[in-house]
């Protein structure tokens, strides 16, 4: 076992802010970018000027990404950066850009990073496939017998169900926490309060999974300003440090993910932990990213909040919500309030409003802490921060 | 130029050879000559040591169902066609795991680790793939 490192406390996040539009047609993505960016350096009380790292990831159809999505981003904002990050893990994109951020601005690379994020998922006008991976190479094996991304997630849950007799109600009480935070957001997708038997009621995709297992589909963005401790002090806005961090990959197809009842949160979450000092009974709220009800249910215990085989008896617990043992995704998550294609963005966006009792959401009293665990594809990749005590 | 929403499968060099084989129903999987361990899918080296080439070897296409789900909804026009379909992940007894579909099975006797074994069907016009049935 290695001992993790990273430069714990040594950045903030200084700006925060996540773009109130749902549904967006005929707005190009790029235009998305360029209004958070404004927005959240607006937030730090920092000009374009004074950025000098940029990280973004934009290489899904409905990113309207292209090759080159980060340089051709940074040329449409005008950001000149020294230091620039495109890594791809998918919806964990966004907590790797900030992570490593950090890393780079403890390097010396550069001082003020803007991490940004837009996406057209809902009304992107080209054709975008539903499916994983291209019917190429290793998706040879896999594309032809139509393994979409609900698919792939349903896979997971079928075997973990089948393993642990975890229930679709259990699962369900997910969606309707999400949508109990949601109806007090007023930017939120949908609002209305649904029930179990709602979750129950609403149309199979693909089993287990129904829809109101799945994330809301929509068009928005979000950035946030990573600058260096020494900087922050001197910020309009307070705002967390980046106090641990950890990443993992496991896989691009699903027939290579060994064991379907785990995600690599398991090893993102341990050396965000290790890298903070920290252990899950000190992290009393969370983001988790909500593609679906069944990667809630899988990061919980991939984290260590709950003991293996148990999620279902910790929702039927009331384990989420308000008063329970660990409330998450606090304005809605991406079940009722924002997915426009990488969850991770709007998560950490969440998780500093919840550390400045700014939540639109559930606010908590005076949290300290705030977890932040993102997933990427179809399982394939986790990310995870852990943010607080402010500079 | 290969239609990009097209789900059919787009063969290279190395894949040519499984693909023959599945239109002659044969189940091919890959052997390292090392440890014989047994990878799926198709390499060009064995994962995780690319020094060494791998062995085809025949697969006795006897197997179990890891998971399952049935597939009610689609967006893709093929797909959606042919709901509801049971896409598979199967471990073979050679001990690797493959993609694939139970066929020919009433949904309420499809259970994780029911034993299957293989058959072949042309799942898109032209295109030859194991599938799995009741054993």
């Amino acid at each position: 076992m290695t001992t993790e490192r990273f430069p714990s406390g040594s950045a903030c996040i200084v700006g925060a802010y996540e773009s109130p539009r749902r549904k967006a047609p005929g707005i190009h993505p790029y235009q998305i970018h360029a209004e958070v960016i404004a927005k959240a350096l607006g937030d730090a009380g920092m000009s374009l000027s004074e950025v000098d790292g940029f990280a973004t990831a934009a290489s899904f159809p409905s990113e309207a990404g292209w090759q080159l999505n980060a340089v051709e981003i940074a040329e449409y904002v005008g950001i000149d950066p020294s230091w620039v990050c495109s890594t791809d893990i998918g919806g964990a994109a966004p907590l790797s850009h900030v992570g490593n951020a950090v890393a780079a601005i403890q390097a010396g690379l550069c001082n003020t990073v803007v991490v940004s994020y837009a996406s057209s998922g809902r009304s992107w006008p080209l054709n975008a496939s539903d499916f994983n991976t291209g019917q190429t190479g290793p998706g040879e094996f896999e594309v032809p017998y139509g393994v979409s991304t609900i698919s792939a997630y349903a896979l997971a849950a079928t075997r973990y169900m089948h393993e642990y007799g975890l229930r679709p109600e259990e699962l369900a009480e997910v969606a309707v926490q999400a949508r109990r935070y949601a109806n007090l957001n007023p930017n939120a997708m949908y609002r209305d309060l649904i029930t179990v038997d709602d979750v129950l009621a609403s149309p199979m995709i693909s089993t287990p999974l129904r829809k109101l297992d799945c994330c809301v589909v929509s068009d928005s963005g979000g950035a946030i300003v990573v600058t260096s401790k020494e900087r922050a002090r001197d910020s309009r806005r307070s705002g967390p440090s980046v106090l641990g961090f950890g990443e993992a990959i496991s896989h691009g197809q699903m027939n290579q993910m060994k064991d379907m009842t785990t995600t690599v949160a398991a090893h993102s979450g341990r050396r965000a932990f290790e890298t903070a000092g920290l252990t899950p009974e000190d992290i009393k709220v969370a983001q988790i990213y909500d593609s679906f009800t069944i990667t809630v249910a899988l990061s919980l215990e991939a984290l260590g909040f709950v003991p293996r085989g148990e999620v279902g008896a910790f929702f039927a617990g009331g384990g989420i919500r308000p008063d329970g043992r660990l409330p998450i995704n606090t304005d809605g998550g991406g079940l009722s309030s924002n997915h426009a294609g990488r969850r991770g963005m709007f998560a950490i966006i969440e998780a500093v409003r919840q550390l400045r009792g700014e939540s639109p959401g559930l606010q908590l009293p005076s949290p300290e802490l705030c977890l932040v665990n993102g997933t990427g594809g179809w399982l394939s990749a986790t990310a995870t921060l852990i943010l607080g005590g402010k500079q | 130029m290969i239609d990009m929403t097209s789900v059919h499968p787009v063969h290279n060099a190395l894949s040519e050879h499984w693909f023959e084989a599945a239109r002659r129903d044969v189940l091919l999987v890959q052997k390292d000559p090392a440890t014989g361990t047994v990878q799926m899918y198709p390499r060009a080296r064995v994962v995780g040591f690319p020094e060494r080439e791998p062995e085809w070897v025949e697969a006795s296409g006897r197997g179990t169902l890891y998971s399952y789900t049935v597939v009610h909804r689609s967006i893709h026009n093929e797909f959606a066609a042919m709901t509801p379909f049971v896409i598979a992940l199967v471990d073979l007894e050679e001990g690797a795991r493959i993609t694939s579909w139970v066929v020919d099975t009433p949904v309420e006797n499809i259970r994780c680790d029911m034993p299957l074994e293989v058959v072949f069907r042309e799942i898109h016009p032209g295109v030859k793939m194991p599938c799995f049935i009741e054993a």
